[in-house]
């Protein structure tokens, strides 16, 4: 059931590096599993095999709230199970300087929020962290606002449209159902004038 | 004045809300048996049906068997159950299905252009984000997550936020021995793994308009590596003379109407790209992946490492990391490196012009002692017309497997992987750790490429063996 995400609170985890691919957020072969639930555990799998340091956060009993990456996090495959697998862990909110557009499309739909820092932001919050790894951070949906302790806020963009997707209670193909008459017009159109385009053969 | 991409994109607009979000249509929808079963599930406990069943069309690929016994056996019990599970929601929904038995089966992205069901003009949806390989016929093709094969199943459309568009020009002409395949490692060598992050990447200039489809899909497969969703080419003589030998239907019988109305399919002045990136075609040669990115590529000639910029301490960490993975040094000749694994195949590598290449270096030779050669070609026509060529029995009598389609060892969920430590030169997409199989080590390459490693047992220059 799709409920309204006004805010994330919580500490976080870092991991400052480029690139996280969803591979390792969500190696394939889990990719077989047919349900959406109960991924977490799946969660990078590989990564924490190897025992990296990367996610040795992993091992503590209380899951971050936030995950701090770096450029292009969550790029490559568009599997969603990397987003599920988040969620159901206990993560809610994703912060980086940019995300692998899938990623954070599929982000948005699980209620996950993805939202980026501008580099200089980015360095502040790292530095932040670095100094208080358990610090509680607190984001602001409506107002895009990340607060750090010590009364220090940061300015985190959204996707166009995501913030209102987060706050609503309604779930998206319900939304887009009012829109049946346009997609009849559009079919219709393409119906008559362009019907090479109406189905596959 | 406006680009290829906005008037495909402007065609398709449904509606647009007040957060300046986009519902496009969707013409075409591919659905395949990893990214949809999840999506069938909760359409079917929202009670909610399909809104076009001729829309879509459902293939098997990732986790197919590429051995000739796959018809009655399939080894790993989980892949048999998803694929069983496509098979029952394709039964259930009405929904079309090429299964393992079909004649066209075979990869989605080599499938599509192949029968014939992406079109100039259209757009395409799929759950996988190589889908961006179907630009190249001059559709708004693009990748998409679970939820949104739900959305697009029950309304037949996803909101999008427009993205702007990025222009690569590419003049000049490849050489002799350098590939597509090396143009889109140049290419993402060049803006490197988020370059194309919130953008449409068109292809252009005179090196894009020699290449063949085949080509063509090949550097718009590469393009989500850039970090875009959507790579596309203009659609033009060559475009329409790859599709009117394959149309069927409707495209067939409106094909005249059609070819006219994709006259205006073209961007009407460069300087309407939002971004414009120039590249030479003559200044790109055989390349290889030696990192960890698809990013991370030098010449098969040169040094592991050369043109890459030292970066700042994150990247610096993450070259550091990517080597250690890959077990290799800065400034090691990339000839230097050995190979266990030589595979030819994937939605980027698999079509039967990547096969001639290949084939044209291997013929007449036997691959180097202790290296493994797997050939698997992108769909059952692709596999047939080999055969039917000779290029199979090339392939066999050089030492390498000769298999049936499928994802195989690009992604690894089907039972051929590399194993733990084991180096591949690979035809395929991504060189991520783990990718092709844990602890699996990846350089991506073209065919030629591929399979003058495989003959010298290291990475190898196919000009080295074609002189």
């Amino acid at each position: 059931m799709k409920r309204s995400v006004t805010t994330v609170a919580g500490h976080a985890a870092l991991i400052n590096r480029d690139d996280i691919d969803t591979d390792a957020l969500f190696p394939a072969p889990y990719l077989r599993l047919t349900q959406r639930s109960g991924m977490g555990r799946y969660l990078f799998a590989d990564w924490r095999a190897d025992a990296r340091p990367e996610v040795a956060f992993m091992q503590a009993a209380e899951p971050p709230r936030f995950l701090v990456g770096a450029v292009n996090f969550g790029c490559g495959s568009s599997r969603e199970q990397a987003v599920w697998a988040l969620a159901d862990y206990g993560v809610q909110a994703v912060l980086a300087m940019s995300f692998g557009d899938i990623f954070r499309n599929n982000c948005v739909k699980n209620d996950v929020v993805a939202a980026t820092l501008s580099p200089d932001d980015h360095a502040t919050l790292v530095k932040a962290l670095a100094a208080n790894p358990g610090a509680e951070l607190r984001l602001d949906i409506a107002s895009r606002t990340l607060q750090l302790p010590g009364d220090l806020d940061l300015p985190v963009v959204l996707a166009e449209g995501h913030a209102e997707q987060l706050l609503s209670a309604e779930d998206h193909i319900a939304r887009t159902l009012h829109y049946t008459d346009a997609l009849q017009a559009y079919e219709d159109r393409v119906k008559s004038e362009q019907p090479w385009l109406a189905r596959i053969d | 004045m406006s680009t290829l991409f906005d008037k495909i994109w402007d065609a398709h607009r449904v509606a647009r809300n007040d957060a300046g979000d986009e519902l496009v249509y969707i013409d075409r929808h591919l659905v395949h048996e990893v990214s949809s079963p999840q999506a069938f599930t909760a359409l079917a406990e929202a009670g909610r049906g399909i809104r076009s069943n001729a829309r879509h069309i459902a293939v098997q690929d990732h986790n197919v068997p590429t051995t000739a016994d796959r018809l009655s056996y399939i080894a790993s019990p989980e892949s048999a159950a998803q694929i069983e599970a496509l098979r029952g929601n394709a039964r259930r929904t009405g929904m079309r299905l090429l299964d393992l038995d079909d004649a066209r089966q075979g990869i989605v992205h080599v499938v599509a252009p192949e029968q014939g069901w992406v079109l100039p003009g259209s757009t395409v949806a799929c759950g996988d984000s190589h889908t961006a390989t179907l630009g190249a016929l001059g559709a708004l093709a693009c990748g998409v997550g679970t939820s949104e094969v739900e959305h697009l199943m029950s309304t037949q459309s996803l909101w999008m936020r427009k993205p702007l568009t990025l222009g690569i020009e590419i003049a000049g002409t490849l050489g002799p021995g350098v590939y597509a395949k090396d143009l889109a490692l140049a290419v993402i060598h060049r803006i490197g793994t988020g370059g194309g992050v919130g953008h449409a990447i068109e292809y252009y200039g005179p090196a894009v308009r020699a290449l063949s489809i085949e080509a063509r899909l090949t550097l718009c497969n590469m393009t989500i590596e850039a970090g875009s969703r959507f790579g596309l080419v203009a659609p033009d003589a060559t475009t329409i003379a790859y599709l009117r030998e394959r149309v069927k239907g409707a495209a067939r019988e409106h094909f005249d109407a059609a070819v006219a109305a994709w006259a205006h399919l073209h961007t009407d002045d460069p300087a309407d790209y939002r971004r414009r990136v120039a590249m030479d075609a003559a200044a790109v040669v055989p390349t290889a992946t030696w990192g960890t990115t698809p990013a991370d590529s030098a010449a098969l000639t040169g040094r592991v490492g050369d043109g890459t910029p030292a970066g700042d301490a994150t990247e610096q960490e993450r070259i550091a990391a990517a080597l250690a993975y890959m077990g290799l040094e800065t400034g090691q000749a990339m000839s230097s490196v050995p190979i266990d694994i030589a595979f030819i195949g994937s939605c980027t590598n698999s079509r039967i012009e990547d096969l001639r290449a290949a084939a044209g270096i291997v013929r007449g030779q036997r691959i180097a002692a202790g290296v493994r050669g797997l050939v698997v070609p992108g769909s059952t026509q692709v596999k047939h017309e080999a055969e039917a060529e000779g290029l199979a029995q090339v392939f066999v009598d050089a030492g390498f497997e000769w298999r049936e389609s499928g994802c195989s060892m690009c992604i690894g969920m089907n039972g051929d992987s590399v194993g733990a430590g084991q180096r591949c030169a690979s035809t395929s997409n991504r060189n991520f750790e783990n990718r092709q199989g844990q602890g699996g080590r990846t350089h991506l390459l073209s065919p030629a490429a591929v399979a003058a490693s495989a003959l010298r047992g290291r990475l190898t220059d196919p000009r080295e063996v074609m002189a």
